[in-house]
């Protein structure tokens, strides 16, 4: 045991040196790891960072944006992204927008507070619509959410889609194809086709006839548990046998109580059939009113029919929302998106955090947290999350790009507008004189202090219009070839209520009419060859899921009274085949059922007429027995009462 | 995980031995701090620095810090009646209202009554903590370990080629 290697080897030769305080074995990892991090950060951050931000933006923006080249400076705390492109996402060969240079640098002293602080920023180089190198990717677009309701899906771009379908909807629909087709004369051949399905009228009148067929069953089952005549004869009978004779006290009451009998079980017949006729008279005034509801119903086919013809009144608002209403829907469509994200990332104060942060200008805050409660001292020194104090932006026209002459500002961009106090603004005016854009001035403020109120202004000089689509369809394709275009938006959100304008000038107008028939082009030619301006003004006021829209175009009115000119009598003759068609067709029936409610009312009628009869003349024969017995009874008393009088008075009284 | 494996061996291996006993009184006192702290935060990571950087057995840091945490979770209603009061302390609230505002420091969660008590309780007893598991590791080497080397099981376990065979590749990894 003492030749072990521990008690050889223990003593002196392998005692290990002692070592100092600190771990000198963990300098080389530590300084491998600073190495590491030192090149990922000077080498590969950038890349990796504008990576990131081209993915998330394709995907936020829902259109390919690309950056050309970002840089970072970790000592600086600044950032600067060059050429950063917006695809169009109506053209994807075009960038809606391009941003020649956006820097700006981060407050080291909020970024030690985990606070993203940005004190000035610069916006440089702007451009609208410029041609891209290749056509940007578009990111699909989801299916639309006409199901749902505002509540159950709150993500911008659902309510964003929420407005516009229902906007949509409010759309007359395809009136110009329609009346178009009603030139060409193919709408009397739809309205054969159109009138092979089903009408509502036309069912209505198959549901009546089974309900009466039912109810006659019904009747004649409750007409037979009526009391029958014999019953009303034995009734009779019993009557004449009561005698009511007063020197037999006995059997007067005995007959007195059988009276009294009689009269009950008459009382129930009688509330019996009462009951069957007042149920038959309620059933025959519903069976009515819902006959005389087929009228409706053949109004409501007629409608239908003209709806599904496209044929809508030739008014001038019917025309201007067929014309504008899906444009509008878009625009509208699009400023409901952004207030919301901007509701979403802004948010404003709520009414519980408003006490929160009253009662922080206070000494001591506390709330009760799984462990241990959390202490806030009064903010001296406070940032929100973000905080963009302000950006600058500004570019200069050049010969050879799409770049504007833009000037203005944004400020105070926040997650918290409530810390900060005040509402984000954007302010920005300019030209992009190669797109031929004139007199900018877009005015945003989102005001999230206290209750949100978002207002939007933007106006434009002029701008140009090109293959601006009104309608398109088989039939027709209506729309603004070229024309130069001056627009005026107000936009209000206020809460939960908005309140939108919008006034468009279109000038030097060139149509674009394409049509399968000559006549049709001919005459949309000739209605709009004189009309070179053309206004709009529209609105939108309410609720995002109960918007009211309000329309007025002088191009509808044109329209209207140009086409009134052509197509008034064929539309009043089609209108007036519509209603004849319809109302021959359901005549028939109509008619049947109509016999068929007269007949089954009069053989029922006829039955409670007889039964009442019966009943009467029971009632009266009851009556003549127990009244004629009654006047005897009477008498009788009478000669009694006198005899003792008599009597009285033989006694001297 | 088998860093973590080799420095709780290293922690049993130490604790055998007649060597480090400062090394594991100090790594349990730092496990005593860390096992307190009830969340992950600046603190957790400044502690986690100094197991790091100075000659303190990590072993022992862990298997302290996970036995304490236990323990602290009982003492939490205390702790959250030492940190409420501290922090309520009228003297003190402008130094925390300093503090709040400053850069980093609200980082280290001071303004929660747990992390304040537990902090400054565990700071106060770190030193007797230390004291006490140095006092513990020599009495356990005097007591248990000597027992164990003179039992006849540990003789014979020694004389076995496998236990020499490891003893050589022991030194030899450790030269």
């Amino acid at each position: 045991m003492t030749n072990s290697p521990i008690d050889d080897a223990t003593p002196t030769n392998t005692l290990p040196k002692p070592k100092g305080p600190i771990r000198t074995g963990a300098v080389i990892p530590t300084v491998i790891l600073l190495l590491i991090c030192f090149v990922f950060f000077h080498f590969f951050f950038d890349w990796s960072f504008k990576r990131a931000l081209t993915w998330t933006g394709s995907h936020f923006y829902g259109a390919e944006v690309d950056i050309h080249s970002l840089k970072t400076s970790f000592w600086r705390g600044s950032i600067q992204i060059r050429g950063i492109e917006l695809t169009d996402k109506q053209n994807p060969a075009l960038d809606f927008l391009r941003i020649g240079e956006i820097h700006f640098g981060f407050l080291w002293d909020a970024l030690l507070r985990l606070k993203f602080v940005v004190n000035n920023a610069g916006v440089d180089g702007i451009a609208l619509y410029a041609p891209r190198v290749h056509p940007g990717w578009l990111k699909p677009s989801p299916k639309p959410s006409s199901g749902k309701t505002l509540k159950s899906n709150t993500s911008a771009e659902s309510i964003g889609n929420s407005v516009v379908s229902q906007v949509k909807k409010l759309s007359p629909g395809d009136t110009l194809s329609g009346l178009a087709g009603l030139l060409q004369g193919t709408k009397q051949e739809a309205l054969v086709k159109d009138l092979q399905g089903g009408l509502k009228s036309e069912a209505r009148i198959k549901e009546l006839q089974t309900e009466i067929t039912q109810k006659q069953k019904e009747w004649q089952q409750k007409f037979a548990a009526l009391p029958q005549k014999k019953d009303f004869i034995n009734l009779i009978n019993r009557a004449k046998a009561l005698k009511f004779n007063p020197r037999n006290p006995k059997q007067f009451a005995e007959n007195l109580q059988q009276a009294a009998e009689i009269k009950s079980e008459l009382d129930q017949k009688l509330k019996q059939i009462k009951g069957t006729t007042d149920a038959f008279q309620s059933d025959v005034r519903n069976l009515t009113a819902q006959y005389k509801g087929i009228d409706q119903l053949v109004q409501q086919d007629i409608a239908d029919t003209e709806a599904s013809l496209h044929i809508g009144n030739l008014d001038a608002k019917t025309l201007t929302q067929a014309l504008f209403m899906n444009w509008l829907a878009q625009k509208l469509g699009a400023y409901a998106k952004y207030m919301s994200l901007a509701r979403e990332y802004m948010p404003a104060v709520k009414k519980s955090s408003s006490k929160k942060s009253s009662k922080s200008s206070g000494f001591f805050m506390a709330h009760a947290r799984s462990h241990g409660r959390t202490f806030r001292f009064p903010i001296t020194t406070g940032y929100p999350l973000f905080w963009l104090k302000r950006a600058d932006i500004s570019s200069k026209a050049t010969a050879s790009g799409f770049s504007g002459n833009i000037t203005g500002s944004l400020t105070n961009v926040t997650t918290d507008p409530a810390i900060v106090g005040q509402p984000a603004v954007l302010d920005v005016k300019g030209d992009f004189p190669k797109a031929d854009v004139y007199k900018i001035h877009l005015n945003v403020t989102i005001n999230h202090v206290h209750k949100p109120l978002d207002t939007m202004k933007l106006s434009v000089g002029s701008y140009p219009v090109s293959a601006m689509k009104l309608v398109n369809s088989s039939s027709l394709h209506l729309g603004l070839k070229n024309a130069e275009g001056n627009s005026l938006i107000r936009a209000a959100y206020n809460d939960q209520t908005l309140n939108f304008n919008l006034q468009n000038t279109y000038t030097n107008v060139i149509y674009n009419i394409r049509s399968p028939s000559t006549q049709v082009k001919q005459i949309l030619d000739q209605i709009l060859t004189g009309i070179t301006t053309v206004t709009l003004d529209a609105s939108a006021t309410g609720s995002l899921d109960h918007l009211n829209i309000g329309m007025n175009s002088n191009m509808g009115s044109a329209l209207a009274n140009g086409l009134r000119r052509y197509v008034q009598q064929q539309l009043n003759e089609l209108q007036a085949k519509i209603k004849s068609t319809i109302e021959n067709r359901i005549a028939g029936s109509k008619e049947q059922l109509a016999k068929q409610m007269g007949a089954a009312q009069n053989q029922f009628e006829k039955l409670l007429n007889s039964k009442n009869s019966e009943v009467r003349s029971a009632q009266n024969a009851i009556l003549h027995q127990t009244t004629g017995r009654g006047s005897s009874l009477n008498n009788a008393a009478n000669q009694l009462k006198k005899a003792a009088q008599h009597l009285l008075k033989g006694l001297h009284f | 995980m088998t860093l973590l494996l080799k420095q709780i061996f290293g922690f049993v291996k130490l604790l055998n031995s007649e060597t480090g006993t400062n090394q594991i009184a100090a790594g349990i006192a730092a496990g005593f701090v860390l096992g307190m702290t009830p969340f992950f935060s600046l603190q957790s990571i400044l502690i986690f620095l100094c197991l790091f950087l100075f000659r303190v057995q990590i072993g022992a840091a862990f298997i302290a810090a996970f036995f304490f945490k236990f323990v602290a979770y009982l003492f939490d209603p205390a702790f959250d009646s030492i940190g409420g009061m501290i922090l309520q302390m009228h003297s003190l609230s402008g130094v925390f209202t300093d503090m709040y505002n400053m850069p980093i420091v609200p980082l280290t969660r001071f303004n929660n009554t747990i992390v304040m008590g537990s902090g400054v309780v565990s700071l106060i007893l770190a030193p007797f903590v230390y004291l006490g598991s140095r006092i513990g590791v020599i009495k356990y080497r005097a007591t248990v370990v000597a027992r164990i080397k003179g039992s006849k099981l540990w003789h014979a376990l020694k004389a076995t080629s496998l236990f020499k065979w490891y003893y050589k590749y022991d030194q030899l990894t450790h030269r």
